[in-house]
């Protein structure tokens, strides 16, 4: 089905879902991809970025693991239990170093990690590897 | 005679016909006062109505004379006719009425010349003898005598009893010349020993007395004047001084020794004190017995007394190293257990190890039971009992060092504790005991978790605004438009004041913390400091949809701090207020005066603090149940409290429940009108009046 979703909108620009809280952070991710041509959706929190996920398909979700109510790890689990949402690739965006056991566990269910701070460059090559952007340039 | 059966039954008196019987049957001669088991031989044909002795078992028979007395004129006779002892009756005008054999080999006469002849007439010398006045008082006063005599015409030493009736007196005289001689020659020997027993109480090193039945004083050994300083003289020539010399303190103890415990026949020991005639203590351990003759007679009581006071003064010495050691233990940080092996007994447990299980700690009781608490290991496992360090120490003397275990304490809390156990063996390389010391670690559990965590909040905190500042910054180098250069740098500024914020919330927290915040105090005004507060947060405010309501005080309020710090403390306030008040809340801020002090409340309509949150909301590290969207390093309240307490203020917080609001006032002292405060100062702010200006 997922596959069905990504050759109907193959030739449209990737769409990305990024879910933060810190309103700078959310800005700047937007105006980077968006100069990147992709097409940027906002949430500021968890619970506002699973209902966007429900009626909108997106090819990526950026997301920020500490966020006041439901936080990332809990978002990402949600994404991976939905059949109809488990094909999106996540991708946490978040600051959180120093992990435990558990915690490090957790992160494994999304497809990639970036770090806070990030270099630009880091966001561009990680968003485009993630939409399979790359593979098409 | 009675006889009674083996099995102690109720004695039944038997007729007198029985002695014959025991007579005939055996050839033994059954002397009067004497106890006798006898067991009849084959079938015993005494008559039927006798209580029954089984053949072959043993009945006691106790031989009364009185019963004899009565069998003279019966078939008792036959037993008389043979025994070796003189019997003969005399009736109450002296006559003789009856003469055994023997008795006519003691007379010289033979019964015939006896019989019925007066016993003085016959034998005139023993008028107004000794044995005349014995006859005369038995015979008067009906009671039974008993004497030891010479009998000068045979020669022989006698004992006679008499025994008088309503027909006259019966005599029993036995020979007990052998016996005589046999006391003589013990006496004489006696003597000897005595006069070795001398001789050696007198070289005794403890001193050695007897006193007799009455209590004189017979002998005291010359040890008497080492111990008490008083010569034996001194004891013979004043009876109490015996007494005296006890300490004022043992002589209640001692009184009630003499006069109830030596009138026993047991053997006592006990230690008191007595006073030496030099005036100083000596520790006596006194032991008494009672003194028999062979003879059993009550000879008085021998006392012997050591001076210990050497060894009770290393007794109160080493007692006063045991209550040294255990107020030591009860003073130790540590909880501390001593089993002893093999039994495995607890013999000494502290105070501290009480307070960590939160079980009282009894002693003598075996290892096993002494382990009530749960305890895991770090992965969780339940230890089993020999897994547990006391166990291990005790059954194979093993060395532990700082294991840690997770316990179930006795008050349903859980503690982490550090376990080591040592082994302990005597000289010759025996395990004899264990020793566990357990330290309660769980505060610091507590805050190297509190640490962690605080850590993780600061990076993020510091990471968040950096990230925004990188990013941004990073954007804007390659941009040309002047807008969003603009946008950026606008960005760059605020995340770089946001981080500052938190640099400055660190510094001040650790300033306060050493005690190094210097300020400047200046007289200034409580409501405008308040008044500035409230434009500075309106912006924030708005942000969040939270509206902020001001009540001044009627008139001013003087107040004489540092006006930078504490519209910081106001500033956290607000900020908080707006942090945990949700869209559509109120965050009010009331400004009044209570007698010399100013107060500030603020109180908003938020989330509300819990209960048990209440008194550690100003403890710094210890934000309570921490937002994550709220940002901060939750140092605020901690910083105000600091502060305000630099200025002899009070900062307190009140909440009637979770999503109920909550309620943040500080008091500061008000500043009196004739200038600066001089009020307070005392210690805490020290530092900060050498900056009054």
């Amino acid at each position: 089905m997922g596959r069905r979703i990504e050759v109907e909108r193959g030739a449209m620009p990737k769409r990305v879902l990024i879910i933060d809280n810190e309103e700078d952070i959310r800005e700047l991710i937007v105006q980077v991809l968006e100069s990147a041509d992709y097409e940027v959706l906002r949430a500021a929190g968890g619970e506002q970025g699973l209902e966007i996920l429900a009626t909108i398909p997106v090819d990526l979700v950026l997301l920020d693991i500490m966020m006041e109510g439901m936080d990332g790890w809990r978002v990402c689990e949600c994404i991976k239990a939905d059949a109809r949402l488990n094909h999106i690739p996540v991708l946490f965006v978040t600051v959180r170093s120093l992990l435990s056991e558990q915690e490090e566990n957790r992160n494994r269910l999304a497809d990639g990690v970036l770090r806070k701070p990030f270099s630009l460059r880091e966001l561009q090559q990680a968003v485009a590897s993630l939409t399979g952007a790359d593979r098409e340039a | 005679m009675r006889l009674r059966s083996e099995t102690g039954d109720k004695p039944e008196l038997v007729s007198r016909e029985i002695i014959a019987y025991l007579s005939e049957k055996s050839t033994k001669r059954f002397p009067v006062h004497q106890v006798y088991w006898l067991r009849p031989a084959g079938n015993a044909d005494y008559p039927r109505h006798y209580p029954r002795i089984p053949p072959g078992k043993a009945a006691r028979v106790d031989v009364y004379l009185p019963a004899l007395t009565v069998a003279l004129t019966n078939p008792f006779e036959a037993i008389l006719e043979r025994i070796t002892d003189a019997v003969f009756a005399i009736d109450t005008s002296w006559r003789f009425t009856y003469v055994n054999p023997a008795a006519t080999r003691i007379f010289h006469k033979t019964a015939d010349e006896l019989i019925g002849h007066n016993i003085w007439i016959l034998f005139p010398e023993k008028v107004e003898t000794d044995c005349f006045r014995y006859y005369h008082q038995a015979m008067a006063t009906s009671e039974r005598m008993e004497y030891e005599t010479y009998c000068e015409p045979l020669g022989i030493w006698a004992r006679v009893c008499l025994y008088p009736s309503a027909d006259g007196l019966t005599v029993y005289l036995a020979d007990i010349t052998e016996e005589r001689q046999t006391r003589e020659s013990y006496a004489a020997h006696l003597a000897d020993s005595e006069e070795r027993y001398r001789t050696v109480a007198d070289f005794t090193y403890d001193l050695e007395y007897w006193r007799g039945p009455d209590g004189t004083l017979l002998y005291i050994s010359p040890s008497c004047e080492r111990i008490t300083g008083y010569p034996a003289e001194d004891f013979f020539a004043n009876p109490a001084l015996l007494e005296r010399i006890i300490h004022p303190a043992e002589r209640r103890r001692i009184r009630h020794h003499f006069l109830i415990e030596m009138q026993s026949d047991e053997t006592y020991t006990l230690d008191f004190r007595i006073i030496h005639r030099d005036g100083g203590i000596r520790w006596i351990n006194h032991a008494c017995q009672p003194v028999y003759n062979a003879d059993g007679v009550f000879l008085g009581r021998r006392g012997s007394n050591r001076d210990i006071t050497e060894r009770k003064g290393m007794e109160t010495e080493l007692e006063r190293e045991r209550a040294l050691l255990t107020a030591v233990l009860d003073q130790l940080p540590v909880g501390v257990v001593i089993a002893e092996v093999p039994s495995g007994r607890v013999i000494r447990a502290n105070a501290r190890m009480e307070q960590i299980y939160r079980y009282p700690v009894h002693l003598s009781t075996e290892a096993k039971q002494f382990c009530r608490c749960q305890a895991f290991h770090q992965d969780g496992r339940p230890y089993q009992p020999e897994e547990r360090p006391i166990m291990r120490v005790v059954a194979n003397g093993e060395t532990i060092i700082d294991e840690e275990i997770y316990l179930h304490t006795g008050d349903g809390m859980q503690a982490v504790i550090l376990v080591s156990a040592a082994p302990v063996h005597d000289r010759e390389g025996r395990l004899v005991a264990g020793v566990v010391v357990a330290h309660d670690v769980t505060a610091y559990k507590e805050l190297d978790r509190a640490k962690d965590e605080f850590l993780a909040v600061l990076s993020h905190e510091l990471k968040t605004p950096l990230t925004s500042i990188l990013g941004w910054a990073e954007f804007a180098l390659g941009q040309n438009s002047t807008e969003q250069l603009q946008q950026a740098m606008t960005v760059v500024y605020r995340n770089a004041r946001r981080q500052q914020r938190l640099i400055d919330e660190l510094l001040n927290m650790s300033r306060l913390q050493h005690q190094r915040m210097d300020m400047v105090l200046e007289s200034t005004d409580l409501c405008r400091l308040a008044r500035a507060a409230v434009a500075r947060a309106t912006e924030a405010a708005e942000k969040t949809g939270v509206a902020i309501v001001l009540n001044p005080a009627q008139d001013a309020l003087p107040l004489h701090v540092d006006p930078g710090r504490i519209a910081l403390c106001i500033d956290y306030l607000l900020s908080n207020g707006l942090k945990f008040t949700p869209v559509g809340g109120t965050v009010s801020i009331s400004c009044c005066s209570e007698g010399e002090r100013a107060m500030l409340i603020v109180q908003d309509t938020g989330r509300g603090i819990a209960p048990e949150a209440l008194p550690i909301i100003f403890t710094p590290f210890r934000q309570v149940d921490r937002d994550e969207a709220a940002g901060g390093l939750g140092l605020g309240l901690a910083i105000v409290r600091g502060i305000v307490e630099l200025h002899d203020g009070r900062v307190t917080a009140a909440s009637p429940g979770l999503n109920q609001g909550s309620t943040i006032t500080i008091e500061l002292p008000l500043q009196a009108n004739d200038g600066p405060s001089d009020r307070g100062g005392k210690g805490r702010n020290a530092k900060a009046r050498a900056y009054y200006r």
